[in-house]
């Protein structure tokens, strides 16, 4: 009863006071991004900040427009929003140089790499990176991989965030004396024949959270099974579409964690008292189907490394 | 407040705009390499401030690069005789990879790293809020009056003789061909120097920041020239810079108040095309109305 | 010699076809030589023109300026020596830019330097120099030449092609485009500047009164050849319709050039005449 009670007042509490305003900003459409977005308004949500009533979201998209990315941001400023939640590199600059000599708290989300990108150290701004593991990628591949030498890449050199991710590709592989052959793709029509450079030279394929590789993803599946060669992704929502191996983060569990940040912010912990974080709990899917369909066998202690399998098109989820 | 942040794109981005008035309009040459420019401009402030360098000479540095890479359209439009809209494709599509390879990365970051604009800004001591848009202001001025005064001498006459009339010249005894290169060269070097500018405006320079340029530039230009229909050369310069400003504005206004229309970001670029083709398309639909062959 | 064309031979191919517009000519000018130039369409009149300015290349022969052998020269350097209207009054100014700047450029031929374009030194000395027009343009200098007439912006190019007092002058049909009265004031603007500043000159036209009544040679162009070649008397006696008999003997046959001869009801008068000029 005193739960209740106790939540009612909460819930009051946040219904009587003046909605609050949160600028959500991203570079481009994007599912991903999108997904992002969604999961940030959802753990915001889950949390009683229900959109009309005591939270007021506006919604901007720079459309790949550096321009517009630094006009929606000095529009935020301009409204007086109360917070607001940046997604992607380019946005995110853009935000932080126009609120950077404001204490309106600024939330980042999907930055790769928050220090390269000069978000670091302003104390109205945290936020939540999405780099990944690539070592722990590359290690599981080598357990799973039996005799991986040589190992191909394909990225776009003009994505920051991948491109981050690719340094560390290199710089892992060598660590681990891994062949690393990068090919590069400038755009979603430009995946096609990269993947297909690839054919006879690799063991094995690895491609991080690059957005043109996602978006042109078929085409290096198609080729992954043409020539019988595992390939990781580091998108656990592609599963389903044939790729053999998954690991990473759901953009939208990425978004729930930037919501909690957004939270904590709400209230009342100052951004600088909370340091950015790393998406953890990195997931392994392994596709049995896929394996089945190219040959490829996952040895015992391999499948041990697993945190889901897809089998028969259905997931099983270890607990 | 929503004017002021239009303001400061519309100058730094109003040398933009002088440049692509420069070559559109004075030499009648569509140049797309502008695209790669800009950010050309950016990537080599860029690493110069990231290095430790003055925000001014890297700004300059970055121009003269601008520069060199107009002039590389220019020779290869007419030595090479590549037709104009290709040779700018080919020097923006070279630029992209020599950007990356400048910058090292996709995207430098130059967030609390001197900039030109406060430097100037402090300079002048310019009203606390106001000193971005006053030392935007300054460089446009400035270079507007060097623009100015460089198209009434001999060489800036006879380019513009050049951009209508080239065979006139070849009869006064002047090469077009030059006067298009350096042109061009100028036009870039405005272009990049601009490009700088916005890198330490926005805070960071991405390889990615020049796509849309020529349409901004376009834009801004035409605009302008809707707006304030100048009839001397002093008139047509002060209208592009004003089109990139009121280009600016429009945008920020779309983005206040546009949801209540319906109208959200991604429409933006559908219509700063629909703008620019209506008013490239105005004088042959105009003359179609009067029944006249355009 | 001014001008020496020696063996200049152009063809053209039209898809399938070949064009031979200058079939191995030869023509020399000395200086003061001012020859009208008559044909039929497809002569070769404006194509000897454009290889003597060097805006187009012959496939052999050579030309001669002032006794240089500019055949290799591009247009641009030629220009120096040559001075150029066309029949298109747009074509020989800046139709955006004020009388007073399309003199400016005019003056001087070449390097083009950061200077004024017009410092009121200029100004000064470009006034002087459209006062002999007679057309009253000197009142407005600051004026586009958009908003000049046809004839007005002829008599400007022909006043621009002379300033720098070129060693050659050719005038393709340049009055051709104009009414008869501008047509009148801009070949008589032409005839002035020519004789005051002693121009050697080609002039292409259509009319042969015209032809007839200007300069001191009247050559006859046919099929790439020069068929005619009169000097000062010879030409004297001529009359207009003597001119089609020649024309009709050389077996062209040019409906627009007989339309404008006299009638004919004088032809057999004038046939006897005609026959020791050939």
């Amino acid at each position: 009863m005193k739960k209740l009670l106790l939540a009612l007042v909460v819930f009051g509490l946040i219904g009587a006071a003046k909605p609050i305003v949160i600028g959500i900003t991203q570079i481009v459409d994007h599912p991903a991004l999108n997904a992002c977005r969604d999961g940030i308004i959802e753990a915001l949500r889950r949390a009683g900040y229900i959109e009309g009533q005591n939270v007021q979201f506006i919604f901007a998209n720079a459309q790949g427009d550096f321009s517009v990315a630094m006009a929606i941001a000095q529009d935020f400023l301009a409204r007086g929003v109360d917070l607001v939640v940046s997604i992607t590199t380019p946005s995110s600059q853009a935000v932080v140089q126009v609120f950077k000599d404001t204490n309106i708290p600024v939330v980042f989300s999907a930055v790769t790499d928050p220090v390269a990108a000069g978000l670091i150290g302003h104390p109205n701004v945290t936020g939540a990176s999405d780099m990944i593991d690539v070592r722990a990628d590359l290690e599981l591949l080598l357990k799973v991989v039996p005799g991986l030498k040589r190992l191909g890449q394909i990225y776009n050199p003009g994505e920051v965030n991948s491109a981050t991710l690719t340094e560390m590709t290199k710089k892992a592989a060598k660590e681990l004396g891994i062949e690393l052959i990068v090919v590069p793709a400038e755009g979603t029509a430009a995946v096609p024949l990269a993947a297909q450079s690839l054919l006879g030279r690799v063991d094995a394929i690895y491609c991080t959270t690059d957005n043109t590789v996602a978006a042109a993803l078929d085409a290096v599946i198609e080729v992954s099974k043409r020539g019988k060669i595992p390939f990781l992704f580091a998108d656990p929502t592609s599963l389903e579409r044939g790729v053999l191996i998954c690991t990473g983060f759901d953009y939208f569990d990425h978004g729930l964690l930037t919501g909690e940040i957004v939270l904590k912010v709400l209230r009342g912990t100052p951004p600088k008292d909370i340091p950015f974080v790393r998406q953890a709990g990195t997931k392994v899917f392994f596709n049995l189907d896929v394996a089945e369909e190219i040959g490829f066998v996952f040895s015992p202690e391999a499948k041990k490394l697993a945190t889901g399998l897809l089998f028969g098109g259905q997931r099983f989820i270890k607990e | 407040m929503l004017f002021l942040g239009a303001a400061e794109q519309g100058l730094i981005y109003g040398l933009m705009a002088l440049g692509v008035y420069l070559s559109f309009r004075v030499l009648s040459f569509p140049d797309l390499s502008v695209d790669g420019t800009f950010p050309l401009g950016a990537a080599v402030a860029g690493i110069l401030i990231l290095r430790g360098f003055n925000p001014f000479l890297a700004a300059l540095v970055g121009g003269g690069a601008g520069l060199m890479a107009g002039a590389l359209t220019g020779v290869l439009a007419t030595r090479l005789r590549i037709p104009g809209l290709l040779a700018g494709v080919l020097t923006m599509i070279m630029l992209y990879s020599l950007n990356l390879r400048i910058m090292g990365r996709p995207n430098l970051s130059l967030l609390g790293k001197p900039s030109v604009l406060n430097g100037l800004a402090q300079a002048i001591s310019a009203p606390r809020g106001y000193g971005t848009v006053l030392a935007a202001g300054i460089f446009c001025a400035v270079t507007a009056v060097l623009l100015l005064l460089f198209l009434h001498t001999e060489l800036g006459g006879a380019m513009r003789a050049c951009g209508q009339n080239p065979d006139l010249l070849k009869s006064l005894g002047t090469n077009p061909d030059n006067l298009r290169i350096l042109g061009l060269a100028i036009s870039n070097g405005l272009v990049a120097f601009s490009g700088a500018l916005v890198a330490q405006y926005s805070g960071f320079a991405d390889v990615g920041m020049g796509v849309g340029t020529i349409v901004a530039g376009l834009a801004s230009v035409i605009i302008g020239e809707l707006l304030l229909r100048p009839r001397s050369l002093w008139g047509a310069i002060l209208a592009a810079v004003g089109g990139s400003v009121a280009y600016r504005l429009a945008i920020s206004v779309a983005l206040r108040y546009g949801a209540a229309v319906g109208f959200t970001a991604s429409d933006l670029r559908l219509v700063t095309a629909l703008v620019v083709l209506a008013a490239l398309a105005a004088p042959t639909l105009r003359a179609a109305l009067r029944g006249e062959s355009p | 010699m001014i001008l020496e064309v020696l063996q200049v031979t152009k063809t053209f191919s039209l898809g399938a076809e070949r064009v031979v517009a200058l079939d191995d000519l030869d023509l020399s000018m000395a200086e003061g030589d001012f020859a009208t130039v008559i044909g039929s369409n497809g002569a070769g009149k404006t194509t000897l023109l454009n290889v003597i300015a060097g805006t187009c290349r012959p496939d052999r022969g050579k030309v001669r300026l002032a006794g240089r052998d500019v055949t290799s020269w591009p247009a641009h350097r030629r220009a120096f020596f040559i001075g150029r209207v066309f029949q298109d009054p747009l074509q020989g100014t800046a139709a955006h830019m004020t009388i007073a700047e399309n003199l400016a450029l005019a003056a001087k031929k070449g390097r083009r330097r950061l200077v004024p374009l017009l410092s009121a030194r200029r100004r000064r000395a470009l006034t002087e120099v459209v006062v002999a027009l007679g057309m009253g343009l000197e009142k407005r200098l600051s004026e586009k030449v958009a908003h000049l007439s046809g004839g007005e912006r002829q008599a400007l190019t022909v006043l621009m092609a002379v300033m720098t007092k070129p060693k050659l002058l050719l005038l393709d049909e340049h009055t051709a485009a104009l009414d008869p009265a501008n047509a009148e004031k801009v070949l008589a603007v032409t005839e002035r500047l020519v004789a005051e500043h002693r121009i050697t000159t080609l002039m292409v036209t259509h009319r042969m009164d015209q032809a007839l009544q200007v300069g001191n040679r009247l050559i006859m162009m046919h099929k790439g050849r020069i068929v005619l070649d009169l000097g000062h008397e010879e030409k004297r006696r001529l009359g207009v319709e003597d001119l089609v008999e020649l024309f009709r003997r050389t077996g062209v046959s040019d409906d627009a050039l007989l339309l404008t001869s006299e009638g004919d009801g004088k032809m057999a008068e004038k046939a006897k005449k005609l026959a020791h000029l050939l």
